[in-house]
């Protein structure tokens, strides 16, 4: 369909019928519209999710505009419709069309999804199928689009791979540009088939084409090793940018007309986290820290407001907290923001009395109340997961933040941790009703007026690839209910105290997906085929259309979930080098289980393998200075 | 403090007809701050930005009558608002004139007090629309007009005849016009979809382009000064 056509029938008869049409415009304030020429490389950038949840990802608007500023390519976005628009779209014989041209998909050179939850795998299943091309990669045709993928779930690239052409692994600001390029110039040789413009481009560093690598299972139904086609490079190495004041970030933002998850600026402090706790995927996979200068940092801030006309920046990344530069930073933007009205804040807070007195500089963090994540309920389980915060800290910090007003503290924790049992539960439980009996001390103290509240998140741990926790089983969906009606029965007796906790099938599936093999495809494309999409919203969450589908496929999904795997087994994942070694999360697996703790990696280095693997360092601007002595 | 407020009329027209009122009071803000205007910011502990609306327009409906206070903290030219805002404005939403109007006046909600729009029918796309001007005689000579709601699943039945004030078609060559005033009251309201129900049409159906014409007071008034 012609994009004028799009268009029209878009602005006549669709928009006002369906909700939210703004979510359709492309035309938001700093949206690019750049001319399409045949030498143009065209880039979809698709987001498998919807417009106010990817427009709220900073990663893909980095992306689009990095690109953009390229001269032979143009990125233009794509997410998916709401049910509404997809039913509307459907009617006209519309199908998926890009923002900013209305353009139909399959007018791309190349598709680009971004995975960042593993619930949105069927959400790109949909949106290939909305743009009319085939799922599976083997079924689409000569000149159709390339269907890339990249983000952190492309580190367990094997449950999506029959559906992608290639994955970008790392870094796309490193990866992208280049891949580009060479795309453009292997399009100039027309005697190549698409196949043999895939095989050339795997050996970019960074790139992982599927199809030349075929997994090969045991009678067991472990992987026993690939089959390497053509001498593909083998395993695939993470890319990263080692300087951050020197790459590229974007100062003219798309500002979105809709109200999205996170509608606010966002500045990029640093990249990376050094402090190794042993659940978490990003900060594994997003080694090095890297830096930008308090310098740097000013000047994108000045511009990135200019630009947009937000009312609120935000200084983001893995622990904002942890920047050595925090305090200078502070100190030098706050007071040019509150010239110009705009509200500064800081999301991911640590649990220490300076991050107290900093919010309560930051204001505007008052609204929301203010979160710390403990994890675990016992100081022996925030061992063993290397979460090296004390109960004394949480609660000289709570105290601090009852003391400067705040009433309303949410504490997030997992359960299904390794080694976990009641008495950690109770732990949460504990934890939680001494933070409220604090604040009620305080309360009483000050006479301050309201109530205090404790909000206690807990969420279903899932075990990750490239994580220490990897070998792991997650705790089977049984034992995660009855975790949860045992904390529900110790909540019950207090007040002040409110307990919520995450779906336990939703953890379950996610731990399927984030650790499945390349045959746990079979299972994805049945679920989307019985209707799975957009699962990321519990409304179209459904564990019985997944059930049917394992049936379906012969996927044993308690064989990827809940089963423990050997020291020695080959991991579906080992495909992708992250830059941290197998060896050093062995190492960091067995501390685990000693219940020994690992210092953050900035103070002592653990030999994670990153650095000399990677060829680049931790990159802190003011070691010795400020909060983080080195 | 406020120093000064200034009103401004401004349109809303092309895709921007798709972004609710809401949104468009984030497009105004932003441009505020992207101007850098000395916008004066309310009390309390989390200040916001003194700008006052007009009535809400309904998704969907293009405009080039809307009216906007902008409180500024420190005393300027309505004419260097207007040239300032409308360089980072979007195309479909600039101001068309400014005007200083003393700050103790009622806000524009408590002074417009009715409505008037205008739709085009394009007699191509709908034929039957060449039966609005029998049609409108008729309405007009109902004591009563019940049109139904519906709000959380239940359906309200609704008076709305005493909000209609004035109904019109006409037909010209290849284009249906009809004409209609509401009144806003505070006392319940009726809207264009309400109306376009009554001749079996609505806001979506293709062919069927709506705008609002005019907001004045109750007496008529417009409420620009010239």
């Amino acid at each position: 369909m012609q994009p004028d056509k799009i268009r029209s029938v878009l602005r006549d008869e669709i928009l006002v019928t369906v909700s939210k049409p703004a979510r359709y415009l492309g035309n938001e304030l700093n949206s690019v519209h750049k001319e399409w020429t045949e030498e143009t490389v065209k880039v979809a950038l698709a987001f498998p999710d919807v417009y106010e949840v990817g427009m709220s990802h900073l990663g893909l608007k980095i992306l689009y505009h990095l690109l953009n500023q390229e001269a032979h390519v143009l990125a233009e976005r794509v997410y998916a419709p709401w049910p509404d628009m997809q039913e509307a779209l459907a009617r006209r014989g519309v199908p998926l069309f890009s923002l900013e041209s209305s353009r139909q998909l399959k007018d791309f050179d190349i598709i680009g999804f971004t995975l960042q939850y593993e619930l949105s795998f069927t959400t790109i299943l949909d949106m290939l199928d909305l743009a009319e091309l085939a799922v599976f990669s083997a079924d689409r045709h000569e000149d159709d689009p390339l269907v890339i993928a990249g983000g952190p779930c492309a580190f367990n690239p094997e449950p999506i791979a029959p559906f992608i052409d290639l994955f970008v692994i790392g870094e796309a600001e490193e990866v992208f540009p280049k891949l580009v390029a060479e795309y453009r110039k292997l399009r100039q040789s027309k005697h190549l088939s698409k196949f043999e413009r895939l095989r050339a481009l795997a050996e970019l560093p960074g790139v992982y084409v599927p199809t030349l690598y075929e997994p090969v299972y045991a009678t067991d139904g472990s992987l026993s090793r690939w089959e390497i086609h053509d001498q593909a490079p083998f395993p695939i190495k993470k890319q990263v940018i080692k300087d951050l004041d020197t790459a590229y970030f974007p100062k003219q933002f798309i500002v979105p007309y809709l109200e999205t998850v996170h509608d606010r600026a966002m500045l990029e402090v640093f990249r990376g986290c050094a402090r190794g706790c042993r659940f978490c995927q990003a900060g594994m996979i997003y080694r090095p820290v890297r830096e930008r200068s308090v310098d740097k940092l000013l000047d994108l801030a000045q511009a990135i407001v200019v630009a947009t006309g937000y009312d609120e920046l935000s200084l983001v990344s893995l622990s904002s907290g942890d920047y050595t530069g925090l305090t200078r930073l502070v100190e030098e933007l706050l007071p040019k923001l509150k010239e110009r009205g705009i509200a500064l804040s800081l999301p991911s807070l640590r649990i220490d009395t300076f991050a107290v007195e900093l919010a309560e500089q930051i204001q505007s963090i008052r609204k929301t109340g203010l979160t710390f994540a403990p994890e675990a309920g016992t100081a022996r389980l925030r061992d063993v997961i290397n979460k090296n915060v004390t109960e004394e800290d949480l609660l000289r910090t709570t105290e601090a933040a009852f003391r400067a007003g705040w009433h309303t503290v949410k504490l997030y924790f997992m359960i299904g941790l390794p080694t976990e049992t009641d008495e950690d539960l109770e732990g949460i439980y504990l934890l939680a009703k001494k933070v409220a009996e604090l604040g009620e001390s305080v309360r009483r103290q000050t006479g301050a007026g309201k109530r205090v509240t404790v909000t206690v998140s807990v969420s279903s741990f899932v075990p990750k690839a490239h994580t220490p926790f990897q070998w792991f089983a997650q705790d089977t969906r049984e034992e995660l209910r009855r975790k949860q009606r045992y904390l529900e029965s110790l909540f019950k007796k207090s007040r002040g105290l409110t307990l919520k906790y995450h779906d336990v099938e939703v953890s379950f599936i996610e731990g399927v997906l984030a650790r499945g093999d390349r045959r746990v495809a079979g299972a994805i494309f049945e679920a989307w085929h019985l209707g799975a999409k957009l699962e990321g919203w519990s409304e179209f969450f459904s564990v019985t259309r997944w059930e049917e589908a394992f049936q379906e496929s012969g996927i044993d999904p308690f064989f990827y979930a809940n089963r423990a795997r050997q020291s020695t087994e080959l991991l579906p994942w080992e495909i992708i080098d992250s830059g941290v070694s197998k060896e050093y999360l062995a190492r960091e697996a067995a501390k685990a289980l000693e219940g020994q703790s690992t210092a953050d990696c900035r103070e002592l280095c653990e030999d994670c393998g990153v650095c000399p693997g990677l060829k680049v360092a931790n990159r802190l601007r003011y070691r010795g200075s400020g909060l983080f002595g080195g | 403090m406020e120093a000064l407020r200034v009103r401004a009329q401004y349109t809303k027209v092309g895709d921007l007809r798709f972004i609710s009122h809401l949104d468009l009071t984030r497009v105004m803000e932003r441009a505020v701050n992207r101007a850098e205007l000395p916008i004066a910011y309310s009390e309390g502990f989390h200040p916001m930005p003194k700008i006052a609306y007009g009535p809400a327009l309904a998704l969907g409906i293009i405009s080039r009558v809307e009216l906007v206070d902008f409180f500024f903290s420190t005393p300027l030219l309505p004419s260097e608002v207007q040239s300032r805002l409308n360089r980072v404005l979007p195309a479909e939403c600039q101001v068309l004139r400014t005007a200083a109007v003393p700050t103790g006046q009622p806000a524009l909600t408590a002074l417009i007090d009715r409505a008037s729009y205008l739709v085009r029918v394009d007699l191509q796309l709908v034929p039957e629309a060449n039966t609005l001007p029998a049609k409108t005689g008729d309405i007009l000579e109902r004591d009563s007009i019940i049109v139904t709601r519906q709000k959380k699943g239940k359906t309200r039945r609704v008076e709305i005849r005493p909000y209609l004030l004035n109904l019109s078609a006409n037909l010209d060559g290849p284009v249906a016009a009809l004409e209609f005033s509401l009144r806003i009251g505070s006392d319940g309201a009726t809207n264009p979809r309400e109306v376009l129900g009554l001749f079996n049409l609505d806001l979506s159906t293709p062919g069927v382009l709506v705008e609002r014409t005019e907001l004045t007071t109750e007496n008529g008034v417009k409420l620009f000064n010239n």
